[in-house]
């Protein structure tokens, strides 16, 4: 009875406020730039009475009259904010604070989203404003150093050239069969809004993304099962919101170039080389120049000293622009975002260059309250001019002669009466050499949301990619592919790709008092076709025609392949979260996984994993601890898997190959190289995560925390055979790696006042891996850069340490190389076991390995009323690389070399690089001169500096123009490198010699309407 | 509540949907070719046959080919005295980890022999209802892997000999003694000289083996057996030598193949194609689609010497192309021809370069090349004038005439040893009329492998070995009346050799006449090796060509390559050949 007393008299007085009401206006804004927040939730306490903001920011929303009143503005990405207005407030103004890693933040994790403070894994989240802030085509560029554990390099400065991309170091092997056509066996898994490989992410505009998160650990990524092992990078687009439309318009314009290369020898410097190589060692005497100089035309050159710098003439600086233009917009039912992008770099070769032509529709609609559907995707279109890279060349042509003809026209053979050797830049006549790749990747994603129930929600998402790229080659007999040939070669490549991923995920929700579950169900498929066909042939009659009439080329000589390559992926998953007051988490998954490309019976895996979170902060005893907001404690333990062989690995297969008899064409079949392991099977690997996140000092302080230990067995290797089998390859489970290491990432906001404001974030990752098991116990000895060592990081470099040059003063030297005795001017290597013998048995060792032992980035904003000053630096430390172009010091001086580098000679006794000689490197000092080639790599560089200023509201109101900023980027600004050697160089690089790293200078705005 | 049902009804339906796309997992490959869907069908045998000489063309036309068996003798050493293939041209460095282009040669054949061994364990599967046609197939692949054999066991002695297809992960091997090689080696070419037909039957198709190929190579391999033996084994295989060698040259009209009547016939470029001397030819075709890669045959090259871009010369197609020198004749090669009575010397070696470039003699040039003054002004005339001229004459007056001009002794220093850096006298047997493009470094020219010539040489080797000089002689003397300069003198008489001559000449004698041959075809490191035991070997190779001073007893035989020991498991128990 008293019950019922009390519910008349509280419905009587809900009854009463609700028709006592008033409207609160007010504005929701940035509280960094002031900009108006669209779409952000307000909430009244104790009423379910929800607004959005509109695209002014502004809202309205009704309140009960005469009384306090508190509302709730949420906003992703913004910390949420509640405040509490009397009665008397109206028009009020509520300003957000950008929250980074903020916990009530939703992060995207397999198949499902999750609120941070419930994450029980390792996931790193970087956001949209953070990904534009580096002027690149790539979004993953531009979050190098943003996201611990994730190494990140440009992988040349070929425009429009992509990434390359470790999480956590290296677990599989790579070797020559996995890593063709450019694969990276470590490479992590892609998934673009829910599609598993949904496209590649050069296609993607950076500036329509929203977020990109990093799975890490293995029970973050072990939903993905047999594709998680290497990390999982979650790319989520950005969606419609409700209100007006909202218009932004952002492009930059830069120049690409100052590019650091190693600059050839001339003159004097050149000659003296290439004198000193033709001194006799028995008498000391250098011969007369027309010996030195044999050919009448070179020895011409010389006499009239026509000298060429080469890498001057080859490189040049290029441009580079994008303009993004987006609409974002909506009405409580469909919501809709539309993008039209255009990005063009120029290279800093002439003839290279990349466009890309986006057009990107994302559209939600909810169909009644219990449906949703949408679709996601874009075109994307992009077409590469490629090219021969030729530094190498420049580098190494003889630098004389006369590069151009009197009408300006390129002099093919610049020393006069030498037909042998062609100018570097001979591929700068026009129609020389072309290589020119148009592709076109659609993305469409459909998905359909069904809540029939309270709690339940079963999602489908259908997410297909077609790809198709033409690429016509065409150069002719002078260009510097064909030169040894001296005939025109022509050809077309074209290529096709089908691929979907069909994805269904049924999610049940509960909560009983404190206890709240989730439970997952996931069936995902995957289906990819790829086909290829190739057209050539040599000595056409037009060299106008280039590729496009391959009719005209020579009958006998065409060629055509093709080729087709499908494989299927099958799992099913579960998962379970738990949480307990939102202290006690805990997450369990598994997945079974049946792949196409493994051996049968061996195409079934399972997959499990399991984590737990505790949320410190929230138990009573840090009540009092006022210093830190949130600490939680994480760990988790799961099992991942790769298969890192290509589609029909594990058949024994033919090549045909080339043969007639007389001019009689005879089809011939050999074996591919590769024997069958009938009992191919999974590698897998077991993660072990120990993480703790930690908010601190009034939110101004954030941490995460990391170490990791991950073990990875049943490594898939193409085991070599002896060479007596015939046959190459055998791929085996042979090996087990081990990594271990921390992550960390520190953001602090060190200081604020008014109008300054200075914050920062620090990344540090440290990564030691090393292979903990071989087959029979033995190490697999290769060649310097493929040996397999136990007790080694995978990628070591394995030869001669090199410890300078033999001395006139080292005389009488005893010591040999096989059985050849050391002369002063040769390369000294270390004779680990001192029994006076270079042996390849005993005295080699691991001098290096590629990866780092550690890398950071850090990150500084200041803000200064309208100014904003971005400085980002990154560090990679302990890699070692292969400088390639130390490998151009020619000692016959038959050819040039980088102009630096001190050699020995009798009268110069140097310890740097060796005597000069007739022959080549690897007949002059075989098998030692690679030991000068592996150097340490570690660099420290300023990799972005960005001032942008936005203009005053007061200013850009009038023309109703919300957001107006202007800014400018220098990148790759600084380096400096431990080795001086790399000192003309960008190690980011890695010691390649093609394409170098350039800087780029970029002028850009932002406008929002 | 019937609105939930619906919906449930919805939601279960796609789940249903979903569980139920349980696809085949199995891969589907209709591109790809396995053996075993191959190689079953007559017609798909072919191909298996066809890819067994594959790796012949990666040996002939290539450098490694021509330094692994003619580099490190007493006739060649590197153009231009430059450091290049130490290991097989110099035995500088040659050890099992780094052992040059002998290594290439294990590696490939091998791969060719596994080859030859699939299609000979798998023929009879493969379908085949004439007997006739199975046997000829069978015939190819006997013959090739005995070819492939041979150079393997001659090479690096008595190592692993396998016959059947590699189809699991082999790790270990064993020794197989050179004799064992030699049975099965033996073996395949008669059955092949039994099955193959004559040339004719292939028509167009004639680089493939035929009858005259097994004849020609079994001969070859008695001879070299014969080494191996001691009293009557060697004997015997003498004799089989000697036989089968005769009987080539007897049936030769009958086999399809004949000897030209002069040596600038023979290596007159307009008669490579089919060449009718050949026993056994690699072809080439100016359709690279048919050749091994788009280099073809770059033989041409490897003997050339610089003329282009000397006064009053360009390169042209007809002097060839010089862009790629490998190696360079010794002065004692040079000076085993008689040049005044054998033809072969002026058919091998080209000594003067007539202008084809219009040039004028001025102050700097003559002072570069070390002319006279006399000769400034000199015009040369293309067409007409001499532009260089290498010999292995002395020259009296060279700095008044207005060309190059280097002798014999600006070419070699006193005690043999290769003076000049730039210059040599080169051989031109190989020069090659399909070439196209004047600086193209590809070849289409066919190679000889074995020739008529050749069953002369072993007849009478075999002959001087079992003491039957006269036969020897006789044999020699056909080779030599055909190399005879007929006109304006008829030489023939004076370059007949009596028993008595190669009796005192010794095997030396046998040799010689080989390097006046056969020089640069592919052949010398395998008679040094043959007829010599170590000590002999290394000081014949120091005598004749004293820039070679590495050479060792042990380096008759090359050493195992490091990696197949490597990816043995019982590299240990194998072992490596002796001395490295």
């Amino acid at each position: 009875m008293k019950k019922i007393y009390f519910l008349t008299t509280f419905l009587f007085l809900a009854a009463f406020v609700q028709a006592q009401t008033r409207a609160l206006n007010g504005r929701v804004l940035d509280a960094g730039n002031s900009d108006p927040l669209i779409g952000a939730t307000i909430t009244l306490q104790g009423s379910a009475s929800r607004q959005l903001s509109n695209s002014n920011g502004k809202f309205s929303i009704n309140v009960p009259d005469g009384q306090n009143v508190t509302i709730t503005v949420r906003y992703i990405g913004y910390a949420d904010q509640t405040v509490t207005f009397n009665p008397n407030d109206q028009d009020v103004t509520i300003k957000l604070a950008i929250q980074q890693n903020s916990l009530e933040d939703v992060v995207v994790v397999g198949f499902g989203t999750i609120k941070r403070r419930d994450l029980t894994g390792s996931v790193a989240t970087v956001k949209a404003s953070d990904i534009v802030k580096a002027p690149t085509h790539n979004a993953l560029e531009a979050i190098q150093g943003r996201a611990p554990g994730v190494d990140i390099t440009r992988s040349s400065g070929n425009a429009g050239a992509g990434v390359n991309i470790q999480i956590r170091g290296t677990r599989s092997i790579p070797n020559a069969l996995n890593t063709a056509g450019g694969i990276n066996p470590n490479a992590p898994l892609l998934v673009v809004d829910g599609v598993q490989n949904g496209g590649s992410i050069n296609n993607i505009n950076p500036n329509d993304i929203e977020s990109i998160e990093v799975l890490q650990d293995a029970a973050s990524t072990a939903i993905y099962g047999s594709q998680g092992a290497n990390g999982v990078i979650i790319v989520t687009t950005k969606k419609g919101v409700t209100g007006k439309a909202k218009i932004s318009y952002s492009a930059y314009y830069g120049i690409n170039g100052w590019t650091k290369f190693p600059q050839p020898r001339l003159g004097e410097d050149y000659l003296n080389l290439r004198r000193e190589s033709y001194r006799d060692p028995a008498t000391g005497v250098i011969p007369a120049d027309n010996v030195v100089f044999p050919n009448a035309g070179e020895l011409a050159a010389v006499q009239a000293g026509q000298f060429v710098n080469w890498l001057e003439l080859a490189t040049q600086n290029g441009k580079q622009q994008s303009h993004t233009v987006n609409v974002r917009g909506g009405s409580e039912n469909t919501k809709a975002f539309f993008s039209v992008g255009y990005f063009k770099e120029e290279g800093q070769l002439a003839n290279n260059d990349y466009n890309r032509y986006n057009f990107r529709y994302n559209i939600d609609h909810k169909l009644n309250n219990w449906f949703k559907t949408g679709i996601v995707g874009q075109l994307a279109f992009n077409k590469t001019n490629a090219r021969r890279d030729p530094l190498s060349n420049a580098l190494t042509a003889i630098p004389l002669g006369t590069a151009y003809n009197a009408d300006g026209s390129i002099n093919t053979f610049p020393i006069a009466g030498n037909t042998s050797t062609i100018s570097p830049i001979t591929d700068l006549r026009p129609g020389a050499s072309v290589d020119v790749t148009t592709g076109s990747e659609i993305n469409a994603t459909g998905y359909a949301e069904l809540a029939p129930i309270k709690g339940l929600t079963f999602r489908s998402n259908l997410g297909t990619v077609l790809g198709s790229s033409r690429r016509g080659q065409f150069n002719d007999p002078f260009s510097l592919a064909q030169n040894n040939l001296r005939y025109s070669a022509a050809s077309v490549t074209n290529q096709s790709s089908r691929y979907y991923n069909w994805d269904n995920v049924l999610t049940y929700n509960h909560e009983i008092q404190k206890h709240s579950f989730t439970v997952t169900a996931i069936s995902s498929y995957i289906h990819s076709e790829a086909e290829e066909a190739f057209a050539g042939g040599i000595r056409q009659v037009l060299s106008s025609q280039l590729f496009y009439n391959l009719a005209s080329t020579e009958s006998t000589s065409r060629t055509t392949t093709s080729g087709f390559t499908r494989y299927d992926l099958l799992a099913y998953a579960g998962r379970i979260n738990y949480s307990f007051d939102g202290k006690y988490l805990f997450q369990g998954s598994i997945r079974w996984d049946g792949a196409s490309r493994l051996a049968p019976g061996h195409k079934w895996d399972s997959f499990p994993a399991v984590s737990a979170g505790w949320v410190v902060s929230r138990e009573a005893f840090m009540k009092d601890v006022k210093q830190i907001n949130s600490l939680k404690l994480r760990a988790s333990y799961g099992i991942t898997g790769n298969s890192t062989i290509k589609p029909y690995d594990t058949q024994s297969l033919l090549n045909t190959t080339n043969m007639g008899f007389g001019d009689i064409p005879a089809p011939a079949y050999t074996f591919n190289g590769n024997i069958v392991s009938p009992d191919l099977g999974w590698e897998k690997s077991r993660t072990i995560d120990i993480g703790t996140d930690v908010t601190a000092f009034k939110s101004r302080v954030t941490l995460g925390f990391d170490w990791y230990l991950t073990k990875t067995s049943d490594l898939l290797y193409p085991r070599s055979l002896p060479q007596s089998t015939g046959q190459t390859t055998v791929y085996q489970n042979i090996a087990s790696t081990q990594n271990e290491g921390v992550n960390i990432i520190l953001s602090t906001v060190n200081l604020q006042t008014k109008n300054f404001k200075w914050s920062s974030t620090a990344t540090f990752s440290k990564n030691s891996e090393k292979i903990t098991k071989l087959i029979d116990g033995r190490n697999i000895i290769n060649t310097e850069e493929n040996s397999l060592l136990i007790g080694s990081p995978v990628q070591s470099y394995y030869l001669y340490k090199g410890i300078g040059i033999w001395q006139q003063s080292d005389m009488p030297i005893t010591t040999t190389l096989n059985g050849v005795t050391f002369k002063p001017g040769d390369i000294k290597v270390e004779d680990q076991n001192g029994d006076g013998k270079i042996d390849i048995n005993d005295d080699r060792r691991v001098v290096g390995h590629q990866q780092p032992d550690w890398y950071g980035g850090l990150q500084n904003t200041f803000n200064y009323k309208g100014f904003d000053l971005n400085i980002f630096l990154m560090a990679r430390y302990g890699q070692t690389v292969k400088g390639e172009f130390i490998g151009r010091y020619n000692p016959s001086g038959e050819a040039n070399g980088p102009g630096n580098f001190n050699y020995w000679t009798i009268n110069n006794p140097s310890n740097d690089f060796p005597r000069p000689g007739r022959g080549s490197l690897t007949n002059l000092y075989p098998n030692t001169y690679t030991s000068l080639l592996y150097i340490d790599g570690s660099f420290f560089k300023i990799k972005n500096v960005s001032l942008g200023y936005t203009l005053p509201k007061s200013m850009t109101e009038k023309f109703k123009i919300s957001t107006l900023r202007f800014y400018a980027t220098a990148s790759n600004l600084f380096t400096y490198s431990k080795n001086p050697l790399l000192k003309d160089y960008d190690p980011e690089r890695g010691g390649a010699e093609s394409s170098p790293l350039g800087r780029q200078l970029v002028f850009g705005v932002n406008l929002d309407f | 509540m019937k609105s939930n049902k619906y919906k449930i009804a919805v939601v279960g339906f796609c789940v249903i949907a979903a569980l139920s796309c349980t696809k085949n997992l199995n891969e589907y490959n209709p591109g790809g070719a396995t053996p075993d869907a191959t190689w079953t069908t007559p017609e798909g045998f072919v191909t298996a046959v066809n890819g067994a000489y594959q790796e012949q063309r990666a040996y002939y036309g290539k450098e490694d080919g021509t330094l692994v068996s003619e580099g490190g003798t007493d006739l060649w050493f590197t153009a231009n005295k430059i450091s290049f293939a130490n290991q097989v041209t110099k035995y500088i460095g040659l050890t099992p980890a780094s052992t040059g282009s002998a290594g290439t040669i294990f590696r490939l054949f091998y791969r060719a022999i596994n080859q030859c061994n699939a299609g000979i364990n798998r023929i009879d599967g493969a379908g085949f209802t004439d007997q006739a046609d199975k046997n000829r197939r069978l015939g190819e692949l006997r013959f090739l892997r005995a070819f492939y054999y041979w150079h393997i066991v001659e090479q690096f002695g008595g190592v692993n000999l396998r016959t059947t297809e590699t189809q699991s992960a082999e790790l270990t091997a064993t020794r197989s003694s050179v004799s064992a090689f030699y049975d099965l080696i033996i073996g395949d070419l008669k059955f092949a000289a039994d099955n193959l037909p004559n040339a004719t039957f292939w028509g167009n198709e004639y680089s493939r083996a035929s009858k005259k190929s097994a004849l020609g190579m079994l001969a070859r391999a008695y001879l070299s057996r014969a080494y191996y033996g001691t009293g009557q084994e060697r004997a015997d295989y003498l004799v089989l030598a000697r036989t089968t060698a005769n009987d080539v040259i007897t049936r030769k009209a009958e086999l399809g193949s004949d000897l030209w009547v002069s040596p600038a016939d023979l290596w007159n470029p307009a008669n490579n194609r089919n060449n009718k001397e050949a026993l056994y030819i690699i072809s080439n075709s100016t359709n690279a689609q048919l050749d091994y890669d788009a280099n073809g045959n770059r033989l041409h090259a490897w003997y050339l010497t610089t003329y282009s871009g000397r006064p009053g010369l360009v390169r042209s197609l007809a002097y060839g192309f010089d862009g790629q020198k490998r190696l360079q004749p010794t002065r004692f090669l040079l000076n085993l021809f008689n040049e005044q009575i054998d033809g072969r010397y002026a058919a091998s070696f080209q000594e003067t370069w007539t202008a084809n470039n219009a040039f004028t003699w001025n102050a700097s040039t003559a002072a570069t090349y070390g002319k006279a003054a006399s000769v400034l002004g000199t015009a040369l005339v293309p067409g007409t004038s001499r532009a260089m001229e290498l010999t292995k004459q002395v020259v009296a007056d060279k700095a008044t005439k207005p060309w190059v001009l280097y002798d014999i002794n600006d070419l070699y220093n006193t005690n043999g040893t290769i003076k000049s850096l730039t210059d040599f006298v080169p051989l031109k047997k190989f020069l090659d009329a399909s070439r196209t493009a004047v600086d193209g470094q590809p070849g289409f020219a066919d190679i000889m492998v074995i020739r008529l010539a050749e069953m002369y040489l072993i007849s009478a080797e075999a002959e001087f070995q079992l003491g039957n000089y006269a036969a020897a002689a006789t044999q020699l003397n056909v080779l030599r009346t055909r190399a005879a300069i007929k006109v304006p003198v008829n030489q023939t008489a004076a370059m007949q050799v009596s028993a008595a001559e190669v009796q005192t000449g010794g095997i030396d004698f046998i040799l010689d006449e080989r390097a006046r041959e056969l020089c640069g075809e592919h052949l010398r490191w395998y008679d040094l090796k043959r007829v010599f035991n170590g000590n002999q070997f290394v000081n014949r190779i120091k005598l004749d060509n004293p820039d070679i001073v590495d050479v060792q007893s042990f380096h008759r035989l090359r050493p195992v390559p490091q990696v197949e020991l490597n990816a043995l498991s019982n590299g240990a128990e194998f072992g490596q050949n002796e001395g490295y």
